[in-house]
């Protein structure tokens, strides 16, 4: 009994929910919300929902400047490292993306597999500032309507992030940008990102230790 | 099916090995250092804007340092370089006879680097050594990418320069680092370096084969480590 309290106080604990909306080179407005468990000492899983606006994607490595996408993911972190002023992860998250262009695009719609490894380094700068920094090597095959298995090659995207820490809430801007690479020369060459979101851990925390991040 | 079981075994070989490379015991023996960074290059007529990685571990009491090395010279953000393709009688591309290309190019290698850290840790002096693969190119920029019979860019960037748009080779670096710890209790530094490029075996349709080569790089970022 006392195992199983033990047990539940960690796992509620260290649960994350969160959002961010934000915009990018590839997308007018994108929104995301994912739920975030920790099912070990060092391992989180979790699922993550995305939607944008296109305003520059590719289907079959040919530029759709409209559409909507949708991408459902389950974003996972392996902990590496954590002390008082840092912490270490590395990151995957593959997730399907199902991409509408509408109907003056033929084909008009893809569906696509994004893996995402990244490595991140959280620094607490005070009790209420970090600061995270990392590198997401961008990787995405598009499988239908044909495979264009190269669409993203390993793109090294830096990732950078400050946060406003309150308790068990996390307040944070979040940038992307780095060179595109795949498909034959046929993508957008640079992406960006910029988000405002906020993520929140369920139940009791440890309001000093660095928690975990969702890029 | 191969494909999604390649997959699968990379997400359980990293989930398995993970917690074992970074256990307490090698920690306490071993660091690690992430050093985002942009960089100005020193090309043929410009300054092209670059960003870039280092990522990796270090050894031997934190002197020497091995990981991977990652630049990327990316077309958008050198809008200012531009490189004219003027096109054989007779030949147009949506009715112009010359073009304005934009130039991209990334390269990633392995470094090995010897690092000295002051006796009160606010400075690091580091030089690194790096080999790898550089890929570079021109293409079709802005408006231009939008081809006029609905085919790939890439299939009229092939046609229009004759199959030279891009190319491969190899690449080796040479450097030197230095860096200097604001915060005593923080593992984050700040600094820049001084790096020289060599290229072996690339040859673009411009600029020939010294548009990367014998060219010199400084680089501005900060470096997370411990």
């Amino acid at each position: 009994m006392t195992f199983l309290a033990s047990w539940t106080s960690l796992t509620i604990a260290q649960s994350t929910i969160g959002l961010y909306i934000g915009t990018s080179k590839s997308d007018l407005h994108t929104e995301s919300i994912w739920y975030q468990h920790q099912m070990s000492e060092t391992f989180h899983l979790g699922i993550q929902l995305t939607y944008g606006q296109a305003q520059y994607r590719f289907i079959q490595a040919k530029s759709v400047t409209e559409g909507s996408v949708i991408t459902a993911g389950m974003p996972m972190g392996w902990r590496l490292i954590s002390k008082e002023t840092y912490r270490l992860d590395v990151n995957l998250r593959p997730s399907l993306r199902w991409f509408n262009a509408g109907a003056e695009y033929d084909p008009s719609s893809s569906l696509a597999l994004e893996l995402d490894p990244s490595i991140s380094a959280g620094l607490r700068l005070n009790e209420h500032l970090l600061f995270h920094t990392g590198v997401m090597l961008r990787t995405v095959f598009e499988l239908s309507p044909g495979p264009v298995l190269s669409e993203q090659l390993p793109s090294s995207i830096l990732l950078n992030a400050l946060s406003f820490q309150k308790h068990s809430s996390l307040i944070s801007l979040r940038t992307y940008y780095g060179p595109m690479s795949g498909a034959g020369g046929d993508t957008e060459k640079f992406f960006w990102q910029v988000s405002i979101g906020i993520q929140r851990q369920l139940g009791a925390s440890d309001d000093s230790a660095i928690p975990f991040f969702t890029f | 099916m191969r494909f999604f079981r390649i997959i699968f075994l990379f997400i359980l070989g990293t989930a398995c090995c993970a917690p074992t490379l970074f256990s307490q015991d090698l920690q306490s023996k071993t660091g690690f250092y992430f050093a985002p960074e942009y960089s100005a290059m020193f090309l043929q007529n410009h300054v092209g804007n670059a960003i870039g990685f280092n990522l990796g571990t270090t050894l031997l009491q934190r002197k020497l340092a091995i990981g991977f090395r990652y630049v990327g010279r990316s077309g958008p953000i050198n809008e200012h370089a531009e490189f004219p393709l003027v096109l054989p009688a007779g030949t147009t591309y949506k009715g112009k006879q010359s073009i304005q290309l934009g130039a991209d190019h990334a390269y990633f290698g392995l470094e090995l680097a010897y690092q000295h850290i002051s006796k009160d840790g606010r400075w690091i002096w580091k030089i690194p050594a790096s080999f790898g693969q550089v890929g570079a190119g021109f293409y079709l920029k802005n408006e231009d990418r939008i081809t006029p019979d609905g085919r790939r860019v890439s299939e009229w960037e092939d046609q229009l320069m004759g199959d030279t748009d891009a190319g491969f080779g190899l690449a080796a670096e040479i450097g030197s680092y230095l860096y200097v710890k604001p915060v005593q209790d923080l593992p984050l530094a700040i600094g820049g370096g001084i790096h020289y490029t060599r290229t072996f075996g690339y040859e673009s349709f411009v600029g020939g084969s010294d548009f990367y080569n014998n060219k010199l790089r400084a680089s501005f970022g900060i470096m997370i480590y411990n």
